[in-house]
């Protein structure tokens, strides 16, 4: 139909299920970390139109362990939403079976205690709810956008400006830590994403 | 309170319906229960969780079904979104995949109930609640807030009783009742809208597409269908109509194809759905 290919950045994260255990949100172990390190290194690049690049992190070690059941596999994309003309994070998060969670055991797992009311009673109907995904057409979590705007904006403004980074090489690591972290995504070294190929 | 403009092809489409035939599942028939459907003439721009109660009474009260279950809608195996209006559902799976953009033979719309199995890899959860429903359709409202004016602060800034009132005329069907808020978003309050809501829906479950349409030319000059259709679909919908091509491809909305002439400013005053966007499905003859 002569539509131009869309893509979207893609990361998968293995994560504790808090639902198992009812303890708060543990650190990764340092193997796990690296291994997030070493994917974040990757994702400095904003990916153009043509590529579409899928990482998963599965480390034998660690599955070993602990008990299979213990853990999430939670898929997050980025994807610029044309109306608010800003990204948006969607995610999933699947058991190892296969099984999705459900709305709130994602905030029980996902969402750092201390937010969780904040997400909660943001906007008309909360931070996060379903949709479906523009590209995939099939449900998605997802951060509402126009908390985002908002949000940037003040975040933005109070931010001391560090000239050596672009106004969007700042916009979007801001975005990306704050928004991430709200839904569990660990990006130790966001703040050195640095845009190639804009 | 003042009165809701009166325009007659809001109206007309406010009060377009289609029979739908509800039948449960083979699958799921219970031993002793009568195989019995049930027929409801339901409104183009009403949502599926607002009929599931009557449903699902239906078929717990013909012991067909007993038990509590997940209730959700297919349609020829295809699980359907309950957040999309019912017209655009018909006029998706209906009209444009049976490529026939007449709707005798179609009708009585067969979809069939389940109860078991909720695909929630498929539909978002959950069919039944009316308030998931109600905050989807919200969601939609401040988008095309958003379109058109850059903020939501329109939206956000309606009284509640304001907010209450227009989902309570989706919910009443009430036309006077809905209008007398929507026509405030709709309208804009007389100002010139930067975008207009639109999406477009190409056939065969291809993603959604939904890009921000200037509705005037630089001569101020409002946009037809056909120049915004360009904007997304160059090659199906060339400036200058080509006698030559041999496929002609239209944009359904509610169950017809205006003249791709049309001011896209006007639709979308006059004939977007409820949820305020205008939802063109392509059909390509």
């Amino acid at each position: 139909m002569g539509r131009p290919a869309q893509s979207y950045l893609s990361m998968t994260q293995i994560t504790a299920d808090q639902t198992k255990f009812h303890r708060p949100p543990q650190q990764l172990d340092h193997g796990t970390q690296a291994l997030l390190d070493d994917l974040s290194g990757e994702y400095g690049h904003i990916l153009s139109e043509e590529d579409e690049q899928v990482s998963e992190i599965t480390d034998p070690a660690v599955a070993e362990e602990k008990p299979t059941d213990a853990y999430l596999s939670v898929s997050y994309h980025i994807i610029f939403s044309p109306s608010y003309q800003v990204p948006v994070l969607y995610f999933n998060a699947f058991r190892p079976d296969g099984r999705a969670i459900s709305l709130e055991e994602i905030y029980e797992s996902l969402v750092p205690e201390a937010w969780r009311s904040s997400v909660r009673n943001a906007g008309l109907s909360g931070g996060i709810s379903q949709q479906d995904h523009p590209i995939l057409n099939v449900p998605y979590f997802y951060m509402h956008p126009c908390e985002t705007v908002s949000l940037m904006e003040t975040i933005l403004k109070n931010q001391e400006q560090d000239r050596s980074r672009s106004f969007l090489d700042s916009y979007v690591s801001t975005w990306l830590s704050f928004t991430g972290q709200a839904v569990g995504l660990s990006l130790p070294h966001a703040s050195q994403i640095v845009l190639e190929n804009q | 309170m003042s009165l809701p403009p009166s325009s007659p092809v809001a109206k007309a489409i406010w009060s377009g319906s289609i029979p739908i035939l509800f039948t449960l599942d083979d699958n799921e028939l219970c031993g002793r229960g009568v195989d019995m459907g049930l027929m409801i003439e339901a409104q183009r721009c009403s949502y599926l969780p607002l009929l599931a109660e009557t449903v699902r009474d239906h078929f717990v009260r013909t012991g067909q079904v007993s038990g509590p279950g997940e209730i959700w809608f297919h349609y020829k195996g295809t699980p359907l979104k309950w957040h999309y209006a019912i017209g655009l559902l018909f006029d998706i799976l209906g009209l444009q995949a049976s490529n026939n953009c007449a709707a005798e033979g179609l009708l009585p719309w067969n979809v069939t109930v389940n109860f078991q199995n909720y695909p929630g890899d498929k539909l978002i959860a959950s069919c039944a609640d009316s308030n998931v429903c109600k905050d989807a359709f919200m969601s939609m409202i401040k988008e095309a807030d958003y379109l058109r004016n850059g903020t939501t602060k329109k939206v956000m800034n309606l009284s509640k009783a304001d907010q209450t009132q227009l989902w309570d005329g989706i919910l009443k069907h009430d036309y006077n009742r809905f209008w007398d808020v929507n026509h405030r978003l709709v309208l804009n309050d007389g100002a010139a809208p930067r975008h207009l809501p639109v999406r477009i829906y190409l056939p065969g479950n291809s993603p959604v597409i939904q890009e921000p349409f200037i509705p005037a030319d630089e001569q101020d000059h409002p946009r037809t269908l056909r120049q915004i259709l360009n904007d997304a679909l160059p090659a199906l919908f060339p400036l200058e109509d080509d006698a030559t091509a041999g496929h002609a491809a239209g944009a359904l909305i509610h169950g017809v194809k205006p003249s791709l002439e049309t001011s896209a400013l006007w639709a979308a005053q006059n004939m977007a759905y409820a949820d305020n966007f205008l939802h063109l499905v392509i059909v390509i003859e």
